[in-house]
């Protein structure tokens, strides 16, 4: 395949947590304006040739029927593009991966990739629980989001001895890691008992295994890669992108310790990038439970089926180890407002690829950075971009 | 003796019991006995359709020979639509199958039965399927809360290969208030159980007793059983005060050990009747609220008419027979199916939902669910299907525990991924699963349940039950 390269210039994001003062319209304000002000030598918003916006709390939330025009109204950049993308958790990795094509295409020169979400507007059990009765009114009864993935947290420790140990140390490195992040919902320690003595929500998932119901947006840039001097004197570029998905009810689905739809978007996003997980210097990934760590870091190729567990366990996921996983604090302790989501972890591999990530600076050594989501009915979509910097 | 008798019998007890001696332990007074009691998402429908369906395996004989389908209860879900249709759809019965639903009290099991008798004997129906189901209950502190109990019996009615024949049979009728529920009620009242007990049940069970063995030319001596219906213990000063002595009274283990079944009591007696020969007559009386109707059968094979049932009983304690029949109400929301009962949704996906079938692909064998959701096999992309039936038995693959639900969902509540005995899979809500013991591999079974009874309208689907 041949395909124009794409620049990422900018990125902000909101501090994400229970902001109940702060509106969906005020956050994604505020993630644009500092996704603008980010750039290293300026852009004027009349720059931005087309908008992408991502959400998907949306009719559970008062705001049926979203356009774009609500966005480009309430930046200020009413009249152009600009289209609603929702692809379920990985609404966020998506609207990036739009607003790429949008550019690779020729047809824009600059976009702008953004997601809010609200997931506070309603009480925890409202808002949590309110998915316990979405979907198929029969089969998907009962199907809160942690009985969407605590099933496969059961069958991986039967086939493979995963720990319930082992999970809680997914929570304890993440929770560390968003200590040395300003942004993050939650920013203290746990310690593996903390995790073990949570109250159970679904077996095997405690209370601490869980993301918690964060409000929060985020924003990146998008340019033409020979616009990118233009704007930036580090740009940072994607490299390659995935979709991969899976069967969408349960019954139908193949395997209970993987997620074939992360496998299928791995495999498309390597092939793309040219690349193999061994060059991956850091990734974030798609921890909305512990479980879905250890999963992921099999299903994207850093360690061997059934190693998830080992892995996290011998500090190879830490912020200092082989393969640095979430060092933003991840979805467990940053937090999970779903339309944002994706592009705070792009602008986290953003930061640190360009070396601007603080005390949670992981070692640049290949230059390449995986981002990943997946989520959706049946847990079926999941959804990868790798950005890369000139070494 | 009729041509048409009863071919089988299958009953479905639930496994949740609570023993009168736990009711005192609240409110005081005494009580002896237990009765059985519908789990929180089981019905009068649901007990139907397990009894039904334990019927027609047992029998081998399919659900497509029933011609006419008599439900009996006096608990079911609505004063207007009937119950019988989810039955008849659940279980697989023709399209032009007669359906009916008796009511008005206890009373209903056998006129159930006549109802079917008169239908064959008069050649309009070769096979009958009566089932008698109920779980009423009674006001909170009151004595009759300690022996409403649930069940349903099933019989299946016919000429061919009939068990037990019938002889003769007699009907009494007469005013008499002793147990009522009025429309839109929620609990069963009386009124004067000494009273009730002796001219109530006592004289019109007797009068019907006597006038059917005059009929038969029967001495009542002659009967190697009689078997009551067994709303209360007065059906033992009945029997005694027609000199039937403790042998030849039959199946009496039902109101200690199952409750007042309403409409199932009588044939649950039956069902459970020992050490009968073959030609052996048993005469059968049922009564409700003034009304008994007596039969002189004759058993024409010796032996039980079904095995005793072995399923573990799970007793409960009084509050929690308190939450699970929901007697004590919060002011909460239960949230709603993600449909309205009545959408055209789930009247597309009746049969799929009821029947459990699926679409099996003629290109590549995968055997696609639901099929009004899969009009494109998953698989090859194909879009030509044959109709089969999914398995209804398998192991555990895999499984969670919800230990935080909205209000309405009983936690903990697990659900449950299995692999199917025909090589499929099937993911679904547990119910009365042991949820600190499940373990992958256990084997289960689905089973009807209520999922919801929103707007008066109740929505049924299957659930893992353990398949013991």
């Amino acid at each position: 395949m041949s395909w124009n390269k794409v620049a990422v210039v900018g990125a902000g994001m909101t501090k994400f947590g229970e902001l109940f003062d702060k509106s969906w319209e005020h956050l994604l304000a505020e993630a644009f304006l500092e996704a603008l002000g980010s750039v290293d030598k300026g852009m004027n918003r009349s720059d931005i040739n087309a908008i992408y916006y991502g959400t998907t709390m949306g009719s559970l939330m008062g705001m049926e029927l979203p356009g774009g025009n609500i966005v480009s109204t309430l930046l200020g950049l009413t009249g152009i593009p600009s289209t609603r993308i929702e692809n379920g958790c990985p609404t966020g990795s998506d609207t990036f991966r739009n607003a790429v094509l949008a550019v690779a295409s020729g047809v824009y020169d600059v976009a702008l990739a953004i997601g809010a979400e609200k997931m506070r507007d309603k009480s925890t059990s409202e808002g949590l629980l309110s998915l316990a009765s979405a979907g198929h009114p029969i089969l998907f009864r009962g199907g809160t989001a942690p009985a969407n993935f605590a099933p496969q947290a059961t069958r991986h420790m039967y086939e493979f001895g995963t720990s319930k140990e082992q999970l809680a140390m997914v929570a304890v490195k993440n929770h560390h890691n968003s200590t040395f992040n300003p942004k993050a919902h939650f920013r203290f320690e746990v310690t593996i008992d903390d995790v073990l003595n949570s109250a159970p929500v679904c077996t095997p998932l405690k209370l601490l295994d869980c993301c918690p119901q964060t409000d929060g947006a985020a924003a990146v840039i998008v340019c033409r890669a020979d616009l990118a001097d233009r704007y930036s004197n580090k740009p940072v570029y994607a490299a390659g992108f995935g979709v991969g998905t899976d069967y969408s009810l349960w019954h139908e689905k193949e395997s209970f310790t993987e997620f074939a739809a992360t496998r299928k978007a791995a495999k498309q996003a390597y092939a793309m990038a040219g690349i193999g997980p061994r060059e991956i210097d850091l990734a974030e990934v798609h921890d909305c439970f512990t479980i879905t760590e250890i999963l992921t870091s099999e299903d994207v190729g850093f360690c061997g089926k059934g190693e998830g567990g080992r892995f996290v366990e011998t500090g190879k996921s830490s912020l200092t180890g082989q393969t640095p996983i979430n060092p933003s604090g991840g979805l467990l302790s940053k937090g999970h407002p779903m339309g944002a989501t994706g592009l705070a972890q792009l602008s986290e591999l953003y930061w640190q690829l360009r070396e601007e990530a603080g005390g949670r600076q992981c070692a640049i050594r290949n230059g390449f950075a995986l981002q990943h989501n997946v989520g959706a009915t049946g847990i079926g979509t999941s959804v990868i971009n790798i950005l890369t910097i000139d070494r | 003796m009729l041509r048409t008798g009863i071919v089988s019998l299958a009953s479905y007890i639930p496994a949740t019991r609570i023993r009168a001696a736990e009711i005192a332990k609240f409110w005081g007074g005494g009580g002896s006995g237990e009765h059985a009691v519908c789990g929180s998402d089981e019905d009068v429908v649901t007990m139907a359709v397990a009894a039904a369906e334990k019927l027609l395996q047992r029998s081998g004989i399919a659900a497509s020979a029933i011609d006419l389908l008599c439900l009996a209860t006096v608990s079911g879900p609505y004063a207007e639509q009937p119950a019988s249709n989810v039955v008849a759809l659940a279980i697989g019965a023709r399209e032009d199958v007669l359906t009916a639903d008796h009511g008005g009290s206890p009373r209903a099991a056998t006129t159930a039965l006549l109802d079917c008798l008169g239908a064959i004997e008069s050649g309009r129906a070769r096979l009958g399927l009566v089932i008698c189901s109920d779980y009423r209950i009674a006001e909170p502190g009151s004595e009759l809360e300690r022996t409403l109990g649930a069940g349903a019996v099933a019989l299946l009615v016919g000429q061919e290969g009939v068990s037990v024949g019938i002889e003769e049979t007699t009907n009494v009728t007469d005013l008499f208030v002793d147990r009522w529920r009025e429309d839109g009620g929620e609990f069963v009242k009386e009124y004067d159980p000494r009273f009730h007990r002796q001219h109530g049940f006592g004289d019109l069970v007797g009068r019907a007793v006597v006038g059917v063995c005059e009929k038969a030319k029967l001495s009542l001596g002659d009967a190697a059983r009689v078997v009551m219906a067994q709303p209360h213990r007065g059906y033992l000063d009945c029997a005694k005060a027609l000199k039937i002595n403790s042998d030849q009274l039959g199946g009496t283990d039902v109101l200690k050990r199952f409750g007042d079944l309403g409409t199932a009591s009588a044939f649950m007696a039956l069902g459970q009747l020992e050490g009968t020969h073959a030609d052996d007559r048993v005469i059968l009386v049922n009564y409700g609220a003034g009304g008994a109707d007596a039969f002189v059968l004759r058993k024409l094979k010796p032996g039980r008419l079904e095995a005793a049932d072995e399923t573990a009983a799970k007793y409960l304690t009084y509050d929690q027979l308190v939450k699970n029949n929901q007697l004590m109400r919060k002011e909460y929301v239960i949230p709603p199916l993600s449909v309205p009962p009545i959408s055209p949704y789930l009247w597309r996906s009746r049969r799929e939902l009821l029947q459990l079938v699926g679409g099996k692909c003629r290109a590549c064998g995968t055997v696609n669910f639901p099929q009004s959701l899969r009009k494109i096999c998953i698989k090859c992309g194909g879009v030509k299907f044959t109709e089969v039936k999914l398995s209804r038995t398998g192991k555990i693959h895999t499984f969670c525990v919800n230990h935080y639900m909205p209000d309405g969902f009983d936690v903990p509540l697990p659900f449950i991924v299995a692999d199917m005995d025909d090589g499929s899979r099937y993911a679904s809500l547990g119910s009365g699963v042991d949820s600190h013991a499940i373990q992958i591999g256990d084997s289960v079974r689905l089973e009807l349940r209520k999922y919801s009874a929103e707007r008066g309208v109740s929505t049924y689907g299957y659930k893992f039950v353990p398949d013991v």
